[in-house]
C-alpha cells in the first residue's frame, strides 16, 4: 500500500515536471495570427507573403493582393484574381503570377500591368531571382522565363535540360548556378556555361520526381521539396528525409520551405509546419501550437520572424 | 521506484519504442485499414482515346479487341469492386464506335463493342453513362456545344442509341461530354448545352441518370452566384475533375475546393457531388505527351484529401492505366499492373 502511494506520488511528480517542461517551451514560442478577412473565404487562402521596402507585409490570396499597412489589410489590385504566387524585386516592383490570367507588374503597388510576352498559357507557378536582379519565371506548361534589361528570354526542355515544361519552384545556389523543381525532378542551371543536368529518380536519390517546393541553406546545401518526402542534396551526397524513419517530420507532402539566419529549415506541409536544425526534427499543428491551419502553403522569413501562409491565413512564429 | 528500477524502465521503454517503431515501419509498407477514405466506385471507359500523345499506350490496342475481350475487360474492372463506367465517346473525327446510320464506323475488329460492353455490364451489373458525343472534332468543345448542325445530330445520335442500346439494365444514364470548363461559375452556353441534353435525355430515356464532368474545379468561387446556376443546371451527377493528374492542382489542395463545392452543392439541394479523379501523370509536358500511371501514394493521397466531400470517386481511368496482371484484354503502359495490384492490395486490406 505505502509502495503503490509512493509509486503514485512520483508519478504525480513526474506529471507536473512534464507540464511544466511543456509549458516553459511553449511559453518560449510566440505566435501571432492574422487573417486578411474575418470569415473563413478565398482573402485568407495565403498563395504568398513578400516585404516591400518600407517592410510592409504583402499577401497574394486566392482572391487578389493585399498590403498590410497600419495592422491592416488593404486590397491593392488584381480583387478577382487567383493569385498562385507574389514576388517584390530588388527594386520593389510587385511581380504577380496569376493562375489563369497570366502575370502582373506594378511599380507603384497600385496600378497593374499585364505582362503579355511571357505564359501564352496565362498560369505561372513561382517567380524569383537571382543575385543579378535577373527575375526568373516558372509556367504551369511552358518552361522558364527570364527577364533583365527589359528583356524576356524564354527557355524550354528543349534549351535546358529542364524535366518537363511544369515548373513549380526556382532558387539560385552560392555558385550562382539556378534549380529549377518541375514534375520530373529537378535541373540545374549554368547561366554562363549554359550547362544544365537535370536530377531524377532514375539517376539520383530523389524521393520522387513530383518536385513542388525548392531552398538553399546557410551551408549551400539544396532542400528539394517532393510530394513523397524531402532531400538534401550538397553537390555530391543525398540525405532523404521521410516521416516514416523522421520523428517530428509531420508529413512527405512539402509544398514550401525556408531557411532561417540560423540554419533551421522550415518545411510547410498539409499537416502542418517543421522545422529542423539539423539534429532535431520539431513539428507543429493547430493542436500542439497556436498554427492557424496545418496546410502550410508558403513560407517567409523577415527579421527573425517566421510567417507562415495558409488557407485560413497567417501565423507569425517568433 | 529505486534509480535501479527507473533506469530498467527507461530501458524498457527504449526498446518498446523500438520495436513499435519497427513494427510501424514494416506495416508502412503494406496498407492500413481507413474507413474514411472512399474506395474508386467507377471510372471512364473509352474505345479510343482523343489525344493521340495521350493515348498512346492503349489506342494501338483497343481497335483490335475482340467482342470477347471488350466484356473480359468490363467484368475485369467489375472485379475491382467498381461499379460505375462512364463511357466517353461513341464517336469522333466523323465515324462512330457502334454501327450508326449518321456517321461511318470506326473498323474495328469487335464490330460493335458498344453492345459488347453494355452486354457483359448487365452480366456483372455495371452501370453506365452513355456518352452522347463527340460528332466532330472532340477538341473543338465549343463548337460541339454551340454549332446548330451538331446540336441536331447529337439529337439524332441520342434517339438512335436509346433505340438501340437503352434497353441493356446498364444502360444508367447519359454523360455529355464536351468537358464545361469552369472559370469561377459555368458560361451561359454550357448550361444551355446541358439543359438541352438533359431534355433529349428525359424524353428517350425517362429514368435516365445523366452527369457531367466539368474542369476548372480550383477556380470555382463558390457563391450564391454558383448556388443559383447548380440550381439552374439540369443534371443529376457533378462529376468535377481533381485536376492533380495535369499538374493544374497541387497533391493535398483539392479537398479544399471541393469542400466548397459540396456546400455550394448542400446549398443548392439538386445535382449530387461526385470527383472524376486523374490517375495519371504525363510521361513528358502536359497535353503533349502519354499518360502513364501515377503512383498509387499519390492516388491514395488524392482519395483521402477529397473523400470527405464527394459522394463517390471516379477515375480517368481504368482503361490504358489498369490493368489486371493475368488480363485477356491487356491496353496500356506496362506499369498499370503495378498500379491496379498495388490499388487491389489497399482495397483489401480496408476489407
Amino acid at each position: 500500500m505505502l509502495k503503490n502511494k509512493r509509486i503514485m506520488n512520483k508519478r504525480g511528480l513526474l506529471f507536473i515536471l512534464f507540464v511544466f517542461v511543456a509549458f516553459s517551451v511553449y511559453s518560449q514560442t510566440k505566435w501571432t495570427n492574422i487573417t486578411v478577412s474575418d470569415s473563413i473565404t478565398s482573402e485568407n487562402d495565403i498563395s504568398s507573403i513578400q516585404f516591400d521596402k518600407d517592410g510592409n507585409m504583402w499577401a497574394g490570396t486566392l482572391q487578389g493582393v493585399y498590403e498590410r499597412i497600419s495592422n491592416k489589410w488593404v486590397p491593392v489590385g488584381l480583387p478577382d484574381m487567383y493569385v498562385q504566387t507574389l514576388y517584390i524585386d530588388a527594386n520593389n516592383v510587385k511581380w504577380v503570377g496569376c493562375w489563369g490570367t497570366g502575370l502582373y507588374r506594378s511599380i507603384d503597388g497600385q496600378s497593374w500591368n499585364s505582362v503579355s510576352d511571357v505564359s501564352p498559357a496565362g498560369s505561372i507557378n513561382t517567380i524569383n531571382s537571382d543575385n543579378t536582379g535577373t527575375l526568373w519565371i516558372g509556367d504551369w506548361m511552358c518552361g522558364v522565363f527570364s527577364y533583365n534589361n527589359m528583356k524576356w528570354i524564354h527557355y524550354d526542355k528543349s534549351q535546358i535540360n529542364l524535366g518537363d515544361n511544369t515548373v513549380t519552384s526556382i532558387v539560385q545556389d552560392a555558385k550562382n548556378k539556378i534549380w529549377f523543381g518541375t514534375y520530373h525532378g529537378i535541373t540545374t542551371y549554368d547561366g554562363v556555361s549554359g550547362a544544365s543536368y537535370n536530377y531524377n529518380i532514375h539517376n539520383s536519390k530523389l524521393p520522387d520526381n513530383n518536385v513542388y517546393s525548392l531552398c538553399t541553406d546557410t551551408k549551400n546545401n539544396i532542400w528539394i521539396g517532393t510530394i513523397n518526402g524531402l532531400a538534401k542534396y550538397d553537390g555530391q551526397y543525398w540525405k532523404v528525409y521521410k516521416r516514416e524513419n523522421t520523428p517530428g517530420m509531420l508529413s512527405n507532402l512539402i509544398f514550401c520551405m525556408a531557411c532561417d539566419g540560423k540554419g533551421n529549415i522550415w518545411v510547410g506541409t498539409e499537416k502542418g509546419l517543421c522545422s529542423f536544425d539539423g539534429k532535431k526534427w520539431v513539428g507543429y499543428t493547430t493542436k500542439n501550437s497556436r498554427l492557424i491551419d496545418n496546410r502550410v502553403q508558403t513560407i517567409k522569413i523577415q527579421n527573425n520572424k517566421i510567417y507562415i501562409g495558409t488557407r485560413k491565413g497567417i501565423s507569425i512564429f517568433e | 521506484m529505486d534509480r535501479r528500477d527507473f533506469l530498467r524502465a527507461c530501458g524498457f521503454a527504449l526498446v518498446s519504442s523500438a520495436i513499435m517503431n519497427s513494427a510501424f515501419a514494416d506495416k508502412s509498407q503494406l496498407w492500413s485499414k481507413n474507413p474514411r477514405i472512399k474506395p474508386i466506385i467507377g471510372s471512364w471507359f473509352e474505345f479510343a482515346h482523343g489525344s493521340a500523345a495521350e493515348g498512346k499506350y492503349w489506342n494501338g490496342a483497343l481497335p483490335n479487341f475482340t467482342e470477347q475481350q471488350w466484356k473480359a475487360k468490363v467484368k475485369e474492372i467489375s472485379g475491382t469492386g467498381m461499379e460505375y463506367l462512364v463511357l466517353m465517346a461513341v464517336a469522333n473525327y466523323g465515324k462512330t464506335f457502334y454501327p450508326s446510320k449518321l456517321q461511318p464506323r470506326y473498323d474495328y475488329v469487335c464490330s460493335d463493342p458498344l453492345e459488347a460492353v453494355l452486354s457483359a455490364a448487365d452480366e456483372c451489373g455495371i452501370k453506365f453513362f452513355v456518352s452522347n458525343d463527340f460528332w466532330g472534332d472532340w477538341s473543338e468543345t465549343n463548337k460541339l456545344m454551340s454549332d446548330k448542325s451538331i446540336t441536331e445530330l447529337r439529337e439524332k445520335a441520342m434517339h438512335e442509341i436509346a433505340e438501340k442500346y437503352s434497353h441493356h439494365k446498364s444502360f444508367y444514364g447519359w454523360y455529355y461530354p464536351n468537358e464545361s470548363g469552369i472559370w469561377n461559375c459555368f458560361n451561359d452556353m454550357t448550361i444551355k448545352y446541358v439543359n438541352e441534353c438533359s431534355r433529349i435525355a428525359h424524353e428517350v430515356t425517362p429514368r435516365s441518370v445523366n452527369l457531367i464532368a466539368p474542369y476548372g474545379t480550383k477556380s470555382v468561387r463558390a457563391d450564391d452566384k454558383y448556388v443559383k446556376q447548380l440550381e439552374e443546371l439540369d443534371i443529376d451527377i457533378i462529376a468535377y475533375q481533381d485536376e492533380i493528374g495535369v499538374k493544374k492542382t497541387r497533391l493535398g489542395c483539392a479537398g479544399e475546393y471541393y469542400e466548397a463545392l459540396y456546400k455550394a452543392h448542400a446549398k443548392a439541394g439538386r445535382s449530387r457531388i461526385w470527383a472524376d479523379m486523374e490517375i495519371f501523370e504525363f510521361e513528358g509536358d502536359v497535353y503533349k505527351s502519354a499518360l502513364v500511371p501515377a503512383g498509387f501514394n499519390r492516388i491514395l493521397k488524392q482519395m483521402e484529401d477529397i473523400s470527405p466531400f464527394v459522394e463517390n470517386i471516379l477515375i480517368y481511368q481504368y482503361i490504358g492505366l489498369m490493368n489486371n496482371p493475368g488480363t485477356s484484354a491487356f491496353a496500356g503502359h506496362p506499369s498499370s499492373t503495378k498500379l491496379y495490384t498495388d490499388y487491389m492490395n489497399w482495397l483489401n486490406a480496408q476489407k
